[in-house]
């Protein structure tokens, strides 16, 4: 071996020593670091939830005070006669809300989530709503079907759930309604 | 195969699937069993849960915490938000939430899944004794879904413990009908060979290098497993068998060019330096920005140099050189366009392209220069948590600045009502003012007392018809026509005139009560009707009253919101240039340990190129 070898071969050894050393003191700074941040990220994601709940509450306490909010919820069951694929929903016939269900939302739903639908305003007194559900039925088939229900509003929020399930007896879908105070 | 070597146990050990558990992160959003909902805003939650949109599932379920608290749930609400504050890398609320439930009065059942979560966040922030003490805090009513996890969970704290014997002992105990089996099993082998029975450990290990593969995440698990096995032999120096394992992997995934690498080596050791010249050749066409392809291209002219062919060599080290300072100039651009935030932006650009409120992980790679030296920093574990964070503050961002948008509406909304509010005033201070009402309440009581008089003295004509009080009144003109006539006569006009009498007497005495009743129901509805009308009073009273503090303490309330939402403001656009210049830390870091690794490949490129040069003058001289 000679000289210069032995020299490049130091310089590689003691270069490499070195980068390892560095690299060690910077892991630590660095988790420190990170520490420290991720709880900075977590106090601040505390008070930005909290803002976020407040500011929802005012919002809603503005925009649909009490004596006049009015919610439609829905929800399904097993799912196994019916794929829901769109929903509309009439107040006193005046179209309110529609939505156009995606995979997720569905997978979501058949879990037993509950989607609200609409939240809006109404006057005390009598109310007509018209739940339009299109989808896939029984034996892939296109289905369509419409609930009606008569409301009485009194003063205080109203919920309304529409509940799909399956009736396992008919072999049908069914499209039921349940009032919620 | 034996993996004796102790450097080739520490480098298996490191291979060992730690960060499986909190990739796949199977927290109540994965449970099988469809819970019973019993209220709306529940259900609402677990809606946007199941659809990973964790920070509108927290929302939701806070503001019904405040304003509908959920009643009917048990403590399924508390047990979701701890699993929420989990799944948000929340990781001090969930442990507050799951510790206070295991101090609560509750089913067995919700009691060990909180031990649950509370061992997998200790075991996340590398707590390992207290995970390790929660765990043996479980006990047997932990739902069954959760075996192969908390088994998983328990192999890991062990292995990270270097408690290898325990290790084995949980690990050992998998069943082979779950998902989890090959990646405990996988585990398990590296427990086994740390703990020096290499034999069994091995024997597993080829178990999963044998997979039948059924999805991606297997393939990668079982070339991980003959990449280990692969270079395992390598050091163990059976260099055949460690070729026939690296031949296991496949020519494109995450492993390949590294068991290229590997065979290459594998032939080289056993002096078949021409077959080594194959897969590192074909290496050499691979991109140059891969380390395994840096090393080979050192390699190939070693090879060379070993089967004499100097001239040939001399050509691949003086490629290697060029490739090198062509990699070197390169990687010394990325790193100043990373220094000018050339790499922030490109992660900026894609967070808006993210159409999802929440990701387990960054699924589409930032388009930057970087990217292609910075693919496995950015698929570690480490690195995507924060990069989970620094996305969660980009959306926070975006969720402060929708509200600041609202702020101004929400003010003009609250003007309109004041407005409308202050042109009712006239009215409703006209209704209060109304004299109307106690007259007709004074008519109303007369009519009171007088029913009140008839009952008492059973005033019985008192409740006869229009048309029965007109025959009682022609009926009384006859009677005095009558007594004018002196007695004796009109006998029978007499007796007509009492029959007559007695008829309409006994008509309205027969139909009294229901007469009466009928009007004292009447006299009920009035009344009903005038404590209606008092309370609309009351009610418009406080309302004027109380509405104009009402808006006052709305406004004050928009106020104060706005203030919070400019100072979270700053503190998050600190937070975020923070975790900016963190990750530009980050990733200049492994820039440079990859330029430091290229200079070192120079360095040895260059020193062999002279002593080469140095050998061939040597020749010629001679």
């Amino acid at each position: 071996m000679n000289y210069k070898t032995i020299f490049i071969s130091f310089l590689l050894a003691f270069a490499l020593v070195a980068l390892g050393l560095a690299g060690q003191v910077r892991a630590e700074q660095q988790n420190n670091k990170l520490s420290a941040l991720g709880n900075k990220v977590e106090e601040l994601k505390k008070e930005i939830l909290e803002l976020n709940r407040d500011l929802f509450i005012l919002e809603e306490e503005l925009l649909f005070p009490a004596n006049t909010q009015f919610t439609v919820f829905l929800s399904m069951d097993k799912g196994q006669l019916f794929t829901l694929d769109s929903v509309q929903i009439r107040l006193n016939d005046k179209i309110v809300a529609n939505h156009l269900y995606t995979e997720q939302e569905l997978k979501a739903l058949l879990r037993g989530g509950v989607q609200r639908v609409y939240m809006g305003n109404l006057p005390s007194g009598r109310h007509e709503l018209i739940a339009y559900f299109n989808g896939v039925g029984p034996k892939g088939r296109d289905f369509k079907r419409g609930t009606t229900i008569a409301l009485e509003k009194s003063s205080s929020p109203k919920f309304v759930e529409l509940k799909i399930t399956d009736d396992t007896s008919k072999q049908q879908p069914k499209f039921n309604v349940k009032v919620w105070e | 195969m034996k993996t004796n070597s102790k450097q080739g146990r520490l480098s298996l050990f490191v291979l060992f699937l730690s960060g499986y558990f909190s990739i796949t992160s199977l927290s109540l959003a994965q449970d099988e069993e469809r819970l019973e909902i019993r209220n709306l805003h529940f259900g609402e939650t677990l809606y946007h849960f199941y659809q990973k949109q964790y920070f509108t599932a927290i929302s939701d379920l806070l503001v019904a915490q405040k304003k509908h608290p959920i009643q009917t749930q048990g403590e399924n609400p508390n047990l979701l938000l701890g699993g929420l504050y989990l799944s948000y890398n929340m990781t001090q609320r969930a442990g507050n939430i799951f510790t206070s439930l295991t101090q609560k009065d509750i089913s067995k059942r919700l009691q060990s899944s909180a031990w649950y979560y509370l061992a997998r966040i200790a075991y996340q922030n590398s707590e390992l004794e207290k995970a390790n003490l929660a765990v043996n805090k479980i006990g047997v009513h932990l739902p069954f879904r959760y075996n192969d996890e908390l088994q998983h969970l328990q192999g890991n704290i062990l292995l990270k413990q270097k408690n290898y014997k325990d290790a084995i002992k949980i690990l050992s105990q998998y069943s082979d009908s779950t998902d989890w089996s090959h990646y405990t099993k996988f585990n398990l082998a590296i427990a086994l060979i740390m703990a020096d029975e290499n034999e069994k450990g091995t024997e597993l290990l080829e178990e999963v290098a044998e997979l039948d593969a059924q999805d991606i995440e297997q393939i990668a698990l079982r070339d991980k497993a003959n990449l280990a096995l692969g270079y395992a032999a390598l050091k163990a120096k059976d260099n055949e068998t460690a070729a026939d394992y690296f031949r296991q992997i496949r020519l494109s995934g995450s492993q390949s060019n590294k068991a290229l690498l590997g065979i290459g080596w594998a032939f080289h050791k056993e002096g078949k330096l021409k077959r080594s010249l194959v897969p590192w050749v074909e290496l050499k066409n691979r991109s140059s920005k891969d380390p395994a392809v840096q090393e080979a291209l050192l390699t190939i002219p070693h090879a060379l140099e070993g089967l004499n062919a100097k001239e040939q060599a001399l050509a691949y080290y003086n490629d290697a050189i060029n490739s090198y300072n062509k990699e070197l100039a390169t990687l010394k651009s990325v790193i100043n366009s990373v220094k000018q935030g050339e790499f922030i932006k490109s992660l900026r650009v894609l967070h808006l392209h993210q159409q999802k409120e929440n990701h387990l992980h960054f699924t589409t790679l930032p388009d930057s220069t970087a990217t292609p030296y910075l693919q496995s920093l950015i698929a570690g574990q480490e690195f995507q948590s924060i990069l989970k964070n620094y996305r969660d503050l980009l959306y926070m961002k975006n969720i402060l600045t929708h509200w600041n948008n609202q702020i101004p509406s929400y003010r003009l909304m609250l003007n309109e009502r004041e407005k409308a509010y202050d042109s009712r005033i006239p009215k409703i201070s006209a209704f209060m003012k109304n004299t109307q009402q106690t007259k007709l309440l004074n008519r109303y009581r007369k009519l009171k007392s007088r029913l009140e008089a008839i009952e008492k003295n059973h005033v019985v004509f008192a409740l006869a018809s229009e048309q029965e009080m007109n025959l009682l009144n022609k009926l009384s003109k006859i009677k005095k026509l009558l007594d004018k006539v002196p007695p004796g006569q009109l006998e029978e006009q007499h007796d007509q005139y009492r029959l007559f009498k007695g008829i309409l007497y006994w008509q309205v005495a027969t139909d009294y009560t229901p007469r009466y009743w009928q009007v004292k129901k009447r006299l009920l509805e009035i009344e009903k009707a005038f404590s209606k009308l008092e309370k609309k009073k009351t009610s418009s009273l406080t309302t004027l009253v109380k509405t104009p503090e009402y808006f006052k303490d709305f406004a004050n309330n928009i106020n104060n919101k706005q203030r919070k939402i400019k100072n979270l403001n700053q503190q998050i656009s600190n937070v975020i240039k923070y975790q900016e210049s963190l990750i530009n830390r980050i990733a200049i870091d492994e820039l440079t340990k990859q330029k430091h690794l290229i200079e070192n490949y120079h360095i040895r490129a260059s020193y062999s190129l002279t002593r080469l040069y140095d050998s061939l003058a040597v020749v010629e001289k001679k």
